[in-house]
């Protein structure tokens, strides 16, 4: 597979930035259950997180690179699924320990998982939407792109699901509504509708890239 | 083993010779075969009217072909289209038009065989600006079955380059260097050199060109070489393939090349209205002029003139020279 390989070489590239991630969950942890008192915000920031550090290898990377890292032997659809899996694994693992994080928490008060899988499946579903979305802006902008532009693209998705995603807990958290039990009830279906929306877009996602790039030069 | 800069010319030119003896023998076993219909590809590199359209540039049917066990020069001015040509070869670009063949696969044929016989060194360093060496290190033995790591660090303890330092940090010198490395250590059939040796030392310089003759010794493997530095090309260049405004000028023997012109030099004023029609490229000079002609029309110049062997720098600069006088 030599989309791993690719993954690889992003990973490496972007493995000083990615040691600042392992503040995310810290962070996380200490906002969820002592400053918020909302245990699912620590799956929304580690989420957050990953939205933001899944932009990384774009914003690293130069047209000078073009000789060593598009002289791998590899196909352009290679480079773009790696890139893709990046992004996967690392919305995966914040995912991961944001709900273990909160599963902890949950248990050892006796609160009911099942929120916390609801929000960690719609917020993988979004996460993965967003950065499929993120990534195919980018490639289409090429490695030519301006530092503005790109603050701009990799942060409010972000923060439009960070704020939007907290804003809509807290609503259903204050209950009282016929909307909720409506949610309640299919917390199921909703869950699995968003993993695979999510997963649709991403495989959607690379298939566009790797088109864009396809006849690009320098790509 | 280390060759003493004074020493090289020598050793290169008897190198040369010895290639040039080589390229006799080759052309007679290819005609060989072409009269018995044995199917031999002695073509390495093999680059068909290759069109890449800019804005304001156009490269325009690029042909030339760069047979197993030399070198071959790519040599014009700034902006003459070498590095569109070499990005094209690379497939970093995508060409409107034309056909590459490395070692007879094409990039469509087989994506990832054609790169894999590839090592390309740049004019200016692409490495991540982040990475160490640690890091390309793992790149490469991730990527390439045939890389050797032993002669990787072997390389890396020779060019004395620090381990422990960003990319970033290196001096130019140390990027080529580390360039070389990576594109050594594994099995390679072309190097493709775009400007590599441009603003090196001539001690690393020299070091480079034995590398280069090193790389090409066991008859199998070939070198494009783009650079402006023709007094290397002179030492190691088999051909030469000379392009201007995204046009091939030349493509010939490096030494054909220089055995088809003669440097003329003398008073302007005695300069016939006739031997003026065959000059090539007439530079004014503070005492005269100077100018190439055709080795075979040198019977058309008098007595009185300077006749000297010219370099290749020469022939480009007055090739140029008449190519801007037309236009």
């Amino acid at each position: 597979m030599k989309a791993l390989k690719f993954l690889k070489v992003d990973w490496i590239r972007c493995k000083s930035q990615l040691k600042i991630m392992i503040l995310f969950p810290v962070v996380a942890v200490v906002l969820a259950f002592r400053g918020m008192d909302n245990e699912l915000f620590a799956i929304t920031y580690m989420v957050f997180g990953a939205i933001v550090f899944a932009i990384q290898p774009f914003t690293m990377e130069q047209m000078s690179e073009s000789g060593f890292i598009n002289m791998l032997p590899g196909t352009k659809s290679d480079r773009v699924t790696g890139r893709y899996l990046f992004a996967f694994i690392l919305i995966l693992l914040s995912v991961l320990l944001g709900l273990g994080a909160t599963v902890v928490y949950d248990m050892k008060h006796g609160i009911s998982l099942e929120p916390a899988l609801t929000v960690s499946c719609i917020f993988f579903g979004g996460a993965m939407v967003i950065c499929s979305l993120q990534y195919i802006l980018f490639y289409s902008l090429g490695k030519g792109k301006s530092n503005q532009m790109m603050a701009i693209i990799r942060i409010i998705p972000a923060f439009i699901m960070f704020f939007a995603g907290n804003y809509v807990l807290n609503w259903l958290k204050s209950g009282e509504t016929a909307k909720l039990n409506w949610i309640l009830d299919r917390t199921a279906e909703l869950s699995a509708l968003c993993v695979l929306v999510g997963f649709f877009v991403f495989f959607v996602g690379i298939s566009i890239s790797g088109r864009i790039i396809e006849h690009k030069d320098f790509a | 083993m280390f060759v003493l800069p004074q020493h090289i010319g020598k050793v290169e030119r008897n190198k040369t010779n010895k290639r040039r003896e080589d390229r006799v023998h080759a052309s007679t076993f290819m005609a060989i075969c072409a009269v018995t219909g044995m199917d031999i590809n002695m073509e390495l590199l093999e680059v068909k009217g290759l069109t890449k359209r800019y804005k304001e540039f156009l490269l325009d049917d690029v042909t030339f072909s760069l047979p197993k066990g030399y070198i071959m020069g790519y040599v014009g001015q700034n902006g003459a289209g070498k590095t569109t040509t070499i990005n094209c070869i690379n497939q970093i670009c995508n060409a409107d038009g034309g056909t590459v063949y490395v070692n007879g696969r094409r990039y469509k044929e087989n994506p990832i065989g054609y790169k894999e016989e590839i090592g390309f060194i740049g004019d200016e360093s692409y490495f991540p600006k982040e990475m160490k060496i640690s890091d390309v290190r793992s790149v490469q033995k991730t990527f390439y079955k045939s890389f050797q790591e032993g002669a990787f660090n072997e390389m890396v303890s020779r060019f004395q380059l620090p381990e422990k330092r960003r990319i970033s940090e290196f001096s130019r010198g140390m990027k080529v260097k580390l360039m070389f490395a990576v594109a050594l250590s594994r099995d390679t059939k072309l190097l493709i050199l775009d400007e590599a040796t441009n603003g090196l030392d001539p001690v690393i310089r020299s070091e480079v060109l034995k590398i280069l003759q090193d790389y090409i010794s066991d008859g199998e493997r070939s070198i494009l070489f783009s650079t402006h530095m023709l007094e290397d090309l002179e030492q190691i260049a088999d051909y030469i393939v000379f392009i201007d405004q995204g046009k091939i000028i030349i493509n010939e023997a490096k030494d054909d090349l220089l055995e088809s012109y003669i440097l003329i030099k003398g008073d302007k004023a005695e300069l016939t209205p006739e031997l003026r029609s065959r000059l090539i490229g007439i530079e004014k000079k503070e005492f005269g002029f100077e100018a190439l002609i055709k080795s075979d029309e040198a019977r058309y110049v008098p007595k009185g003139f300077v006749i000297n062997n010219p370099s290749i720098d020469k022939i480009m600069i007055h090739l140029i020279r008449n190519r801007m006088e037309e236009r």
